[in-house]
């Protein structure tokens, strides 16, 4: 409803567009917009022509920040680059002191300053409130292919933070792209560059400038890693040295140190109430295993609304918990107050746990070298067991013990598993000086199984009986979770329909049921099948039986010939077992041929076996987690392809 | 002395707190037990939360300043389930001048305790701000809310008056009773009056409370359900419009012959013709003999040589904008050669008067909004327009001021909908024409070879018309030529896993001709093979299409927007070895009461070693609009069903 809300205005601030003003562009923008155009594929919607950011710390500790920012639109989608940006936080920390914007048209200059042309816009996410808020202009419908879009804008802020991140590159090429920093005499700067080779500043009296030029444009494509996994930053330490500190400046050499200064933040919040206390005392009453009391205050913590409200960002309140007991009463908060809350209730039962500072959405962002709570978007939690227990979602900690990682903000992912994306990660245990960054382990392949059993029965007219039970473990199965919890049964119904409908013309479900065997993180799906008119006949003699009834929930895109970037697999297995009885006054005339199939990321085999009464076929595929270089997509195509080949040949039986 | 004032001061703060209290108490209505010991719907059976009540208050206030609207809202709802929790997250957006104000909620757990929603946890926010234009929003979450407990809250919007007050009265969830209180403005001596038009539902009677308000009940709403295919949503939503209007005490039939009347008059001015129009009409229409050719030619003109000002690529300068809101007339729009959908369409009526015909801007419908309906006696919904002009005895339609139509046939919003055609005395309804199923054809040929390890290549021509045609303008107009032949490619992979190349988009500019797309497809693996066999779907373009309905049951009223058909005329070579086995074509079919059919051929040349294999699909009607009731469903599926089933037939090739 909101995102609807602003996006409708924001349709009208780029609708009405204001004065025609024939103002003039600066000279940089001027002199980058008469610059020879570069020529690139014609996919690329524009190209980047200058990003620089320019970041001046007073004596005082006030951070000035300067960014000129110009994007050439290459193409009509490319209008969409028209627009620019900058937050602020309405607690007055962090302020716009100027921001305007240009569009260099043939026929002259439009300038975007004044009040109608700055659209002033909220954070619009899962948030009931969050200061930070943007100052924005989009000049998409005004502009055009060849025209220059640029705006400059400046900040000053106070904030504890003294680290600093740039990007270079989102997904657009870019010709220049800066990050300058000036610090006050006496202090010192330390770099750490990712995903690229190490960009050296070029250091004048207090400035260290990084720069990089004439950077590609990331093609977008099929199952490719994030974009952040690719494109180069470059993240920068400032150290006050003998310069004057201020009071609430921070930098990090260590991830030590991180998770002292985080604790400090968190640790006090942790407190358990009586009431919430005798909540997780009831909860685990009765509960004799130590895995079965934490996942007991596990799902009752999934259980509580996730609704985030975010304020003090700039003194650190985006990594402080709201209280534990308030989280309680409330019942809702965000993630880091659903895994302090559930510290606090494992404390509560005499369980020791730690918070965890995580990104959600990309397992590689996150790098060992640079220690900052600048990685993290994402907080879950660690809870100290025994060495009895047995999951394969533990670490070990050389200070704290066996560590099991869970997530009580995905409320489909039982404890013992993972979000995938989190899995494989670096993460932040947060525990004073203790804490420290650990590796999160990463599911084998058939841990996320897909197993799936039909039995059928094929009439002499075509028809075909079946009940399927479609058995899932892992994240397939916590996918299959929050499919069912999320929709009301009439539209569950439905979506079990369009997907099995997807394998036959005319399916018609019936007695849909679902067990969920939570604690053992098993999800089972029971459908019973009617399709009409399965089989083909032909002139009454020959009939032909598609052998595979039950569409794939993923598949690896292999369509396009070639590729340029790399694919991304994701650890899965997928079982198949087609049993159907034949059709009287039928036999078998022709089956599919085996297939076995092996590569450096995957196996697959298909098997087809007949009796006088019954085919069976078979097929098993595993996938191994894998990020495959572009040049070897040949091979993944003819593996994928070949799969797909041999799921699509038909049974073909003939009249007796 | 100053201990009394002490106790004075307690006294007084005791007792207005206590009255405070008191009062916040009884604005909360008493908890019915059997509400908090609900554990099902009432409307709903499968519903999440359900709203026992839900009151509001509209009262139009005139107090000597600007008049206001003022809204009182209380809603009290029973959450059932996990997914039901989502109700205690409450958005209350509002606009510009408007405030909302006394927000109040708090939740009543299972066991009858009470948690109050505090102050502090209602949120302010602006959303959007631009120039003097305001999105605002409230939120806040309800806390502790589980399944079992009862959320309410109430809030007071003031707004400004409007003459048309929609309200939509179908929420996300059912609502077992909605209070619906209404208080009208009455300003002495302004002969307007408050309506009130309820559609998609039966209007209980209003009675008048004596304190100025009148009152409805309302019993069992069911929330709104969303489906594919169903008709818009002002066409199934129960919802009612409170509008201002003067009391002429009309008949419908009587206000619709004012109303042409005054839009006759209001137009009048704005068709005038011109020297400059006549000379521009005579020479447009050149040599053309017939009432036809010369509309054809003024209908070309007006869409070609004159500019819309809304067509994508479009951008006029402040200045241009300016003259085009003046409205000048035809005459002013012919000499700037741009303008509005409005004035190209009455320059075009301009002309066409100017050349002798009678022609009148009627008022219409857009159903793509809502349809007509001819006993409401207001112009509430005839709210686009087209141009009517009589040729002969008949009325015709045009739309030259939408870029993309073809002469002689309208957008599909706009077909089957009664016209009103102004006239001093005698306006008139005319229901403007559907097209035929042939005028949005989509003809596809192709000529491919199958090679035996059942590769398709081939090269495909895919010609549309009327609607088909726009559609697929409207889709491409404003993207690049790389991201046209993406739409391109993924609309043919879509339903044939190809590699598709050498895209080719003609007349896509001109919309008298029908838009083609060309390429080249290669589909490995596309037929299957057998040891001895080869499979092939002979419908290229159909057999990797997701069925038209799929779902088993239905709610909402199914809603095709316009009759088409389909051509297929498809070639395919049978490579060296092969020969067809038992080879027969789908089963051609009638459709029910007219609707359309399903014809194929297949014929086999042997010399020439390939098969021909033809297609053809229409379905509607001209003479009513494709609105099925719910009931029809299981009727259309079974249609469509079968068409797709025919559309999955597979031809074998058998080895020699």
């Amino acid at each position: 409803m909101l995102k609807r809300l602003l996006l409708v205005t924001l349709f009208f601030l780029s609708a009405t567009g204001a004065a025609w003003a024939g103002d003039e562009a600066p000279a940089w923008l001027r002199q980058l917009a008469d610059a020879p155009a570069q020529t690139y594929p014609k996919e690329i919607p524009a190209v980047v022509l200058l990003d620089d950011e320019r970041v001046t710390i007073g004596d005082d500790g006030k951070i000035v920040t300067v960014h000129q920012y110009a994007v050439r639109i290459l193409t009509r989608e490319g209008r969409r680059e028209a627009r620019g940006q900058v937050d602020y936080l309405t607690d007055g920390t962090k302020k716009v002191r100027d921001f305007r914007a240009w569009l260099i048209r043939p026929n002259g200059v439009r300038k975007f300053d004044k009040k109608e042309d700055i659209a002033d816009v909220a954070v619009v996410d899962n948030d009931i409130y969050n200061e930070i808020r943007f100052k924005a202009v989009a000049a998409s419908d005004e502009a055009d292919v060849g025209m220059v879009f640029g705006y400059e804008s400046v900040t000053e802020e106070r904030s504890v933070f003294t680290q600093f991140i740039h990007d270079f590159q989102d997904d657009l090429p870019v010709m220049v792209s800066r990050f300058t920093l000036t610090m006050p005499a006496g202090g010192r700067v330390e770099s750490i560059t990712f995903n690229h080779a190490k960009i050296e500043p070029s250091a004048s009296g207090g400035t260290s400038t990084w720069e990089l030029r004439d950077l590609p444009p990331f093609i977008k494509e099929p199952d490719q890693p994030a974009v952040t996994n690719q494109a180069p930053r470059v993240a920068v330490n400032y150290f006050p040295g003998s310069a004057p500190k201020t009071a609430e400046s921070r930098s990090f050499s260590s991830w030590p140190e991180v998770s002292d200064w985080l604790y400090g933040l968190s640790d006090g919040q942790a407190a358990p109430t009586p009431a919430l206390s005798t909540k997780a005392k009831e909860l685990t009453t009765g509960v004799n295993d130590e895995f079965g009391r934490i996942s007991a205050i596990g799902h009752y913590v999934q259980g509580v609304k996730y609704i985030s409200i975010q304020t003090n960002l700039n003194k650190g309140g985006g990594y402080r918990p709201h209280a534990a007991g308030e989280v309680f009463t409330k019942s809702y908060g965000d993630c880091k107050d659903k895994a302090n809350l559930m510290r606090s209730m494992l404390k509560a039962v005499g369980v020791n746990a730690f918070l965890v500072s995580i990104y959600a959405g990309d397992r590689s962002y996150v790098r060992n070298e640079w220690a900052s709570p600048y990685q993290f978007n994402h907080c879950i939690v660690a809870v100290q067991v025994s060495d009895t227990l047995n999951s394969p979602m533990t670490v070990k900690h050389p200070k704290l013990g066996r560590l099991l990682i869970f997530d009580p903000t995905d409320p489909y992912t039982p404890l013992g598993d993972l979000p995938e994306e989190e899995q494989g990660s670096f993460a932040l245990i947060v525990a004073g000086k203790d804490g420290d960054l650990v590796k999160v382990p990463q599911n084998a392949p058939d841990a996320n199984l897909d197993n799936v059993i039909v039995e059928a029965e094929v009439q002499p007219d075509g028809s075909l009986k079946a009940k399927l039970t479609n058995e899932m473990t892992g994240q397939v199965g916590s996918s299959f979770r929050g499919l069912h919890a999320s929709l009301p049964a009439p539209d569950f119904e439905k979506v079990i329909n369009r997907w099995l409908t997807r394998g036959a013309t005319g399916l018609q479900v019936s007695g849909i049921t679902v067990k969920d065997e939570r604690e053992k993180g098993i999800l089972k799906l029971e459908v019973n099948i009617a399709v009409p008119s399965y089989a083909q006949l032909m002139q009454g003699r020959l009939m032909m039986i598609n052998p595979s009834l039950v569409p794939r929930r993923s598949q690896v895109s292999v369509l396009q010939p070639t590729r340029k970037t790399p694919i991304e697999i994701n650890a899965e297995a997928y079982t198949e077992t087609f049993t159907f009885k034949l059709p009287a006054g039928f036999a078998v005339d022709e089956l599919p041929e085996g297939v076995t199939l092996e590569s450096a990321y995957g196996v697959y085999a298909m098997k087809c076996v007949a009796t006088d009464t019954e085919v069976v076929v078979t097929r098993k595929l595993t996938l191994r987690p894998a990020v495959i270089p572009a040049e070897n997509y040949g091979g993944v195509r003819r593996f994928f392809g070949q799969i797909g080949g041999a799921e699509q040949t038909p049974i073909v039986l003939v009249k007796k | 002395m100053k201990r009394l004032l002490i106790a004075s001061a307690c006294l007084t703060l005791w007792i207005f707190g206590l009255w405070g209290t008191a009062a916040r108490a009884e604005d909360w209505k008493p908890i019915d037990p059997a509400h908090l010991a609900q554990k099902t719907p009432v409307v709903d059976p499968s519903a999440d939360a359900e709203a026992i009540f839900w009151e509001m208050s509209l009262a139009d206030n005139f107090g000597g300043g600007d008049p206001e609207n003022v809204i009182r809202n209380y809603i009290r709802i029973k959450v059932f389930t996990e997914r039901g929790k989502e109700a205690g997250n409450v958005e209350l957006p509002f606009y510009n001048n408007g405030r909302i104000g006394d927000i109040a909620g708090r939740t009543i757990k299972p066991d009858g305790s009470i948690v109050e929603l505090k102050k502090d946890a209602i949120f302010d926010r602006t959303l959007v701000k631009v120039g003097n234009q305001k999105v605002r929003v409230k939120t806040f979450a309800l806390p502790a809310v589980e399944p079992g407990c009862i959320i309410e809250y109430r809030w007071t919007e003031h707004r400004d008056v409007y003459f048309y007050v929609p309200l939509t009265l179908q929420r996300e969830l059912p609502v077992q009773q909605l209070t619906l209180r209404v208080k009208p403005i009455a300003i002495p001596g302004y002969d307007y009056r408050m309506r009130v038009q309820l559609f998609n539902g039966t209007l209980p009677e209003f009675k008048e409370d004596g304190k100025g308000f009148y009152l409805a009940r309302f019993q069992k709403i069911p929330a709104l359900r969303e489906e594919p295919l169903m008709p818009p949503e002002d066409e199934v939503r129960q919802w009612m419009l409170l509008y201002y209007t003067e009391d002429l005490k009309l008949e419908a039939a009587k206000y619709w012959k004012e109303t042409g009347k005054r839009a006759y008059d209001r137009y009048k001015d704005r068709m005038k013709v011109t020297d400059d129009v006549r000379a521009a009409a005579t020479t447009a229409i050149g040599n053309a003999a017939t009432p036809e050719e010369k509309l054809e030619r003024l209908f070309t003109f007006c869409q070609t040589k004159i500019r819309n000002a809304f067509t994508s690529g479009m951008t006029l300068t402040p200045d241009e904008l300016k003259k085009m809101r003046e409205k000048k007339g035809p005459s002013e729009t012919l000499k700037r050669g741009y303008g509005t959908f409005e004035d190209i369409d009455l320059l075009f009526a301009a002309m066409a008067n100017a050349a002798g015909f009678t022609a009148r801007l009627a008022k219409v419908t857009d159903r793509s909004d809502a349809f007509f309906k001819v006993n409401f006696a207001d112009d509430y919904f005839l709210r686009s327009f087209v141009v009517a002009v009589q040729v002969g005895a008949d009325w015709k339609f045009y739309d030259p001021g939408v870029t993309r139509t073809r002469y002689g046939m309208l957008r599909w919003q706009e077909e089957g909908m009664p016209a009103l055609i102004p006239d001093p005395k005698e306006s008139r309804f005319i229901v403007t024409p559907i097209s035929k199923a042939g005028d949005s054809l989509t003809r596809r040929t192709g000529k491919f070879a199958l090679d035996e390890g059942g590769t398709l290549t081939g090269e495909v021509r895919i010609e549309y018309t009327g609607h088909r045609a726009l559609d697929w303008r409207y889709l491409l107009e404003d993207e690049s030529p790389a991201k046209q032949e993406e739409f391109v490619r993924r609309d043919i992979q879509s339903v044939i896993g190809a590699e598709v190349s050498d895209i080719k988009i003609e007349n896509f500019n001109d919309s008298a001709k029908s838009l083609i797309i060309s390429c080249k497809i290669v589909a490995p693996g596309y037929a299957k093979r057998t040891g001895k066999r080869l499979f092939i779907p002979v419908s290229i373009f159909e057999q990797g299409a997701k069925p038209m309905f799929s779902d088993a049951t239905r709610t909402q009223d199914i809603y095709l927007k316009f009759p088409w058909a389909e051509e297929d005329n498809l070639t395919i070579s049978v490579p060296d070895g092969f020969e067809l086995d038992n080879a027969n074509a789908p089963q051609s079919f009638e459709l029910p009461s007219g609707y359309g059919k399903y014809e194929t051929s297949l014929k086999y040349s042997e010399a020439d070693r390939f098969f021909v294999y033809r297609r053809s699909f229409s379905f509607g009607k001209t003479d009513e609009l494709m609105r099925f009731p719910s009931t029809a469903y299981p009727v259309l599926k079974q249609i469509f069903d079968a068409v797709h089933k025919q559309d999955e037939h597979t031809v074998i090739l058998k080895a020699k």
